[in-house]
Order: C-alpha cells, then structure tokens, then sequence
C-alpha cells in the first residue's frame, strides 16, 4: 500500500479520538529546532462536522487484537489492516506541519502482537520526530491497554500529553463492550502511572458515551473521580456512533444533544467549581433533562431575580449567561462600590442578557415573564 | 493598572478603523470602569484589540506554506488588518531554521533567521527566485519534499477525518470565516453538499 492510501485508512482509524487541544505551557528555547508549541492553542482547519483539525491524528496500526465491539478496528473487523514503518510516518508529520496544515501529532494505535511491541514502534517514531527532525511542538501520545511501565516512562520523556481512554464508567460497563480489557489492570492502573510521571500538558481520558447503556450520573461520576485522584487535566465525551461491520452496528446512535450536555456540565465541574451534588438534584433517573444544564440548575437554584450589585461570586456563576470572566467583572466593580445600573453597561461588560434576564434585577428591575404577568 | 490596560486594549491601534481620539476618550474614563469593559467606548476598543488578536490567530492556523529547498516558506495571504509582523514573529518563533516570505497585497515581507523583518515591492516568487540563488540548500526542507504526493497527502488525510453523520456545516463556518481563508483552501470539500439550500 503507498503512503497516500496508509495516510487515508489510519487517517480514518484515528478520527474518533476526540482530543484537539494543543495548548502547552512548556518553554520552547533555542534556535536548532523545527517547530514550538502554543499557550492557547491554534487550530488549523475544521472539517465539515465542525470539528478542529489541528493534529495529525492517526495511528501506527490499525491491527488490533482487542475485541471493543464499538470499533472499527477491533480484532474481529474484516479491513484493510496496515502499519507504518517509522521513517514513513515521521516524515509525513514533518512534510505537513512545515506547510503549516498541522500543530502537533496525536499518535494513537490498534493494539498489534502485544503492548509493547506496538509502543515501541511508536516511540521510534516519534524519537525520528524529535531528534533526526529536531521538531519541538506538540505531541499527544496515546498509552495502549497493558503497556508497561517503562514504555509509558520512555513516552512520558518525549510527549507533551499523554492519555488512555476510559471508554466506560465503570468495569462492568465496560465488560458489555469488550470482553478482554480490564478496566482496573489495564486502564486504571496505567493511568495512576501517568499521573505519577507527570507530563508537561497532563493527562486526558474519553468516553464512549451510550455504547455500554450507562447513565449520565455514572459517567460524571467517573469523572469527577478522575479529575480528583488522577489529576485529569479533561474529560472527552463521545456520542456513541454504530459504524458499519461492527459488533454494535444495528445499535441506535446517541444523540449528539446528550454529548453538550455532558459538556456543559463538565465545564461548570471544573471551571466554575460546582460539585456533582448539585446536577444530581436536576437529573431524572441518572440523565440530565433535555436542555442547557445551566438554565436546569438555575431553575433549581434560585427562588428570585438577585440583584447584581449585592450577588456573591457563587450565585454569579450560576446565572446563564453570565461566565467566569463577566462574573470578575461585575465583582470587581462591587469591590469599588461602582453600581450598575443599565442594562447596556452589562451589555457591555459582556453578558448575555437574553439568558440571564429572567433571573436578574437592574437597578431593582427585573424582567416578568408574561405567566408572571 | 498600566499593564491590565494593555491585556485590554494594547493591539487596537493595529485595527483598520482604528482612531486615536477614541483611546484618549477610553484612558480618560474612570479607569475601574473601563477596566471591566463597562462603557460602551471601551466595549468599542477592546472589541478592535480582540479583532486583531482574532486575525493572527487564526491567520496563524489557516495560512499554508509553499516551501524552497533553499531555506524558505512562502505565502501569499490577505489581511484585513496591520498584523504582518506579528503573524511574521510567530513564525519566525516556530521555524528559526527558516527564512518566511509572506506577500500581502503586492508588498513581500521577509523575517530571515536571525529575526530581521525586511520590506519588498515584490511578488512572493520574484522575491524567492531572487534570494534562491544566493542562499545556500536547505537539507532538512530537500528531505522533506514529497513531490507529487506531497501535496495530496493534506487532501487525504483531511478528507479521512470528516464523520458523516456529525455533519454540521453550519458550526464549520462559523469556526472557520471565509475571510480568513487562503484561495483554494479546502474549497474542494464543499462537493459534498447534498441540499440545494446549502449551495444557496
């Protein structure tokens, strides 16, 4: 098979990882290099789906010995099966970040013969990349199910951010989709090694979401979980889609509104500190109710319009349309006994009213609803 | 406070529409308003600082390289505002190894290894034609040429990453503005559109 037809069919294996962050805080220093990484991130395309492409996401191999019956490359999938050899694949990342398609490598793979084996074939890639290339930028590098712990050592030295993907809540969810991997062994365990080592962009997890039947309750509380004992910089969330020749292919999709709420609320975890307790309250049998889970905990929440210029921070934040950024800004100018008093000043200041009106009072005013009326 | 201004405000003048009178109006106001943006006049401002941000930003991302075998990468773009040396040094940051020729209307600008950004009334290829006899061969950029297939490796490999059934044309132009892509940049993907209301 030639080098376009490999960039196409493992191009197309590694298009479910989700993660297309390429922000890192490393400090890049000297000029024999090629390439540098970017605090905030830059992305590069979008395909049609609207999704990012900002890495060269794909795999080593798409031969894979597991039995996941979501996936398209599990052992028992009858596919093209191929590899690329090292040399290949680092000189098709170099050719495409030195014409600025790309910001950095995601280097995932079906798991071929064992582990390791298949790890290593990674890691001279991705060695050719960084020492015969001198490339500098980002690397997201996938550890696979039952690596050892000197490989996922060896990676963590040449990775920005390394991740292993949950997949499921919890392992008996997890034994409805693949009767071979082990959530704890293989997963779990490989994951307190990340967090041990420490990488410079930390350590992220996906999960499939509907493929196993859990609820949103496990699957958030998984996370949270995750955020506290393994130092899980985020979360991915994946709606789960049958694909064709799969085990799982007659299984309806998950909708896709189901994956922004799972969103939504992971954002508000981990940005806005509020604790699961609180969209449990909200949940009905386990699932978040269709619709903003913002506007759901709000409902919850408040028992009248607050007035802005007396609100704390906590409430602030729990107000729709108002984020963490707004709500400095209106905390600050409470701190220096500015008033505010007009709705174009909020305007201003960044909040969108549409949402937030119903649950606020300007100048002693709020808006009725035409029920209230 | 000087510095919390700057965060604010400090690459509006680089704005097209941008006027001096409305800074010196914005720095006159009582600065622990318009430190949180409560004016409309700094809303105005700080909405032409995020407009540049916003242009190298994405410019950053979305510009594509032509390479030389003799240390360069060329591109001709479009700006909309005073960005050139920004997106220059960015570049420059990412590729000391090599020089960066980028064209903006008629005029090439160069950012050679050492950081000097220079001015030319020349098109993009004049200037590269003319620096290629002078500069030595770059091994690493000969080495990474793939001919042909090079250039149909970006086609492929964006084509694979497309899920049909999240199709969201919508949110793709929203994330990616026509303005702020290069000609020919993956305009070839829009054949599959299926509904005549999205032709329209």
């Amino acid at each position: 098979m030639n080098i376009l037809e490999k960039v196409k069919v493992l191009g197309d294996a590694g298009k479910w990882d989700t993660c297309a962050s390429t922000a890192s805080n490393r400090k890049v220093t000297g000029t024999d290099r090629v390439g540098n990484v970017a605090a905030g991130g830059i992305c590069h395309s979008f395909t049609e789906d609207g999704r990012c492409v900002s890495l060269f996401k794909t795999l080593m191999t798409n031969q894979c010995k597991y039995d996941c019956k979501y996936c398209q490359n599990a052992s028992d999938c009858a596919k093209n099966k191929v590899m690329y050899k090292p040399e290949e694949l680092a000189k098709v990342f170099m050719h495409l970040y030195t014409k600025n398609y790309v910001e950095g490598l995601f280097l995932s793979s079906g798991v071929c013969k064992d582990a390791d084996f298949t790890t290593e074939k990674m890691l001279e890639a991705v060695s050719i990349i960084r020492t015969k290339y001198k490339f500098n930028g980002y690397i997201h590098f996938k550890v696979l199910p039952g690596a050892s712990r000197d490989s996922v050592k060896e990676a963590s030295k040449i990775a920005d951010r390394m991740s292993i993907n949950l997949e499921a809540p919890n392992s008996s969810r997890l034994s409805q989709i693949s009767a071979v991997k082990d959530y704890k062994i293989d997963i779990l365990r490989r994951q307190a090694w990340i967090k041990h080592i420490a990488v410079s962009s930390g350590q992220t997890t996906q999960l499939v979401v509907g493929g196993s039947g859990e609820t949103d309750l496990e699957i958030l509380k998984m996370v949270d979980w995750e955020y506290e004992n393994m130092k899980l910089r985020r979360a991915y969330y994946s709606a789960f889609v049958p694909v064709q020749g799969t085990e799982l292919e007659w299984k309806d999709k998950t909708p896709f509104q189901r994956e922004n709420r799972l969103y939504g609320v992971d954002f508000m975890m981990r940005q806005y500190e509020i604790k699961l307790n609180e969209f449990r309250e909200v949940m009905v049998d386990g699932n978040l109710p269709n619709g903003d889970p913002k506007m759901h905990l709000a409902r919850n929440y408040f028992d009248g319009p607050i007035d802005l210029n007396v609100a704390s921070r906590d409430e602030l934040l729990r107000v729709p349309g108002i984020g963490p950024t707004c709500t400095q800004r209106i905390v600050n100018l409470q701190n220096n006994g500015k008033k505010i008093s007009k709705r174009s000043e909020l305007k201003s200041i960044g909040v969108v009213l549409k949402r937030a009106e119903p649950f606020i009072k300007i100048g002693g005013w709020n808006q009725k609803t035409l029920f209230g009326f | 406070m000087n510095c919390e201004m700057n965060e604010l405000f400090g690459f509006a003048h680089l704005h097209k529409n941008f006027k001096p009178e409305l800074a010196r109006l914005v720095y006159k106001q009582d600065p622990d308003i318009v430190k949180n943006i409560a004016t409309s006049e700094a809303r105005k401002l700080h909405g032409m600082h995020r407009c540049v941000m916003r242009e190298v930003h994405l410019k950053s991302g979305f510009i594509r390289f032509e390479s030389s075998d003799h240390g360069m990468l060329y591109a001709k773009i479009n700006l909309e505002h005073k960005t050139e040396d920004m997106l220059l040094q960015h570049f420059h940051n990412r590729f000391p190894l090599f020089h960066i020729v980028l064209e903006v209307k008629g005029v090439s600008w160069l950012i050679n290894k050492s950081g000097v950004i220079s001015k030319y009334n020349l098109s993009v290829l004049d200037l590269v034609k003319q620096l290629e006899i002078r500069l030595p061969k770059n091994e690493l950029l000969c080495e990474l040429d793939l001919g042909e297939s090079g250039d149909d490796l970006w086609n492929k490999y964006y084509n694979s990453q497309y899920i049909g059934e999240r199709r969201n044309l919508k949110l793709m132009k929203k994330m990616m503005p026509l303005k702020y892509r290069e000609d020919g940049f993956e305009t070839f993907n829009s054949r599959r559109c299926c509904k005549l209301s999205e032709f329209f």
